[in-house]
């Protein structure tokens, strides 16, 4: 049977190791996702990821499941290279493109769109 | 009423692996498991090699400059997992342009395993060079086995 418990702190037995349920709530990561830009693009694997839209090379467009609050969350990203070009990174898209919904990111090499196999992404914030 | 629940560990009623946690909204809920990272690593990579602190990191490997590999106590369930790092800025002619790529030039697919990742850090002002960088982080999120 489901069952809701309503706490405030968390505390192993020992007494040990206390955490504010929101501390747990604003520390979780809110979503996360491992998206494949190579091929036919799609998602690995991902948490509160709705879909992904590949929007051209290296362009893509992650849409949230359960929104944040607001575009003033936390992103960060992980990538691997595709050849030896270096100046790699992913990136927003531009400015105006995270937003409570949806996020377009750019993976970047050598000052050129690229497709990549992993693009990791993380957002950690408040949902709406 | 503040309340405190005293307990080792959490498991889901209907799925084990599954507890939602009520959003900073008050009603959209987030789940628990997924939102935990599941591992993370605190590296001193320049002068003697070390891991500062981490979680669910078994071992961390210098396998030459700017070259590491960490690897997961308890496995993720598979490579599809996402990672976050960042690290400081040292060595070579550029040092401010250093970033952190996962292992698989040229590959086209992933050579990260459940446990292991290696990852280069590498200039991008100063071709082809690794450096070395007095402090390295990578965070995991995914899905456990």
């Amino acid at each position: 049977m489901a069952s809701i418990l309503r706490v405030n702190t968390l505390t192993d037995a020992s007494s040990n190791n206390s955490v504010p349920m929101a501390t747990v709530a604003s520390g979780s990561v809110k979503a996360w996702a491992d998206a494949d830009m190579t091929g036919t693009a799609g998602l690995d694997d991902s948490f509160n990821i709705a879909s992904l839209t590949d929007n051209g090379t290296g362009d893509f467009t992650l849409a949230i499941a359960n929104d944040m609050a607001n575009g003033a969350y936390a992103i960060s990203f992980g990538f691997q290279n595709q050849s030896s070009n270096l100046d790699a990174h992913i990136r927003l898209f531009s400015d105006g493109h995270k937003l409570a919904a949806t996020v377009q990111c750019q993976k970047m090499e050598n000052n050129s769109a690229t497709d990549g196999d992993t693009n990791t992404v993380m957002i950690a914030g408040d949902l709406a | 009423m503040a309340s405190q629940l005293k307990v080792d560990t959490l498991t889901g009623v209907t799925t084990a692996g599954s507890i939602d946690v009520t959003g900073e909204g008050n009603s959209t809920t987030t789940n628990l498991q997924q939102g935990l990272s599941k591992s993370w690593v605190c590296l001193k990579g320049s002068d003697t090699f070390a891991v500062r602190d981490s979680f669910n990191t078994t071992s961390a490997t210098d396998n030459g400059v700017g070259d590491y590999t960490t690897t997961r106590s308890n496995a993720l369930a598979n490579g599809d997992y996402a990672t976050s790092g960042i690290c400081s800025a040292t060595g070579g002619g550029n040092p401010h342009y250093n970033f952190i790529v996962e292992n698989s030039e040229n590959s086209g697919t992933k050579i990260r395993t459940t446990t292991a990742l290696r990852t280069y850090i590498l200039n991008a002002r100063d071709s082809e060079s690794t450096n070395d960088a007095p402090d390295y982080s990578m965070t995991f999120m995914g899905d456990l086995a």
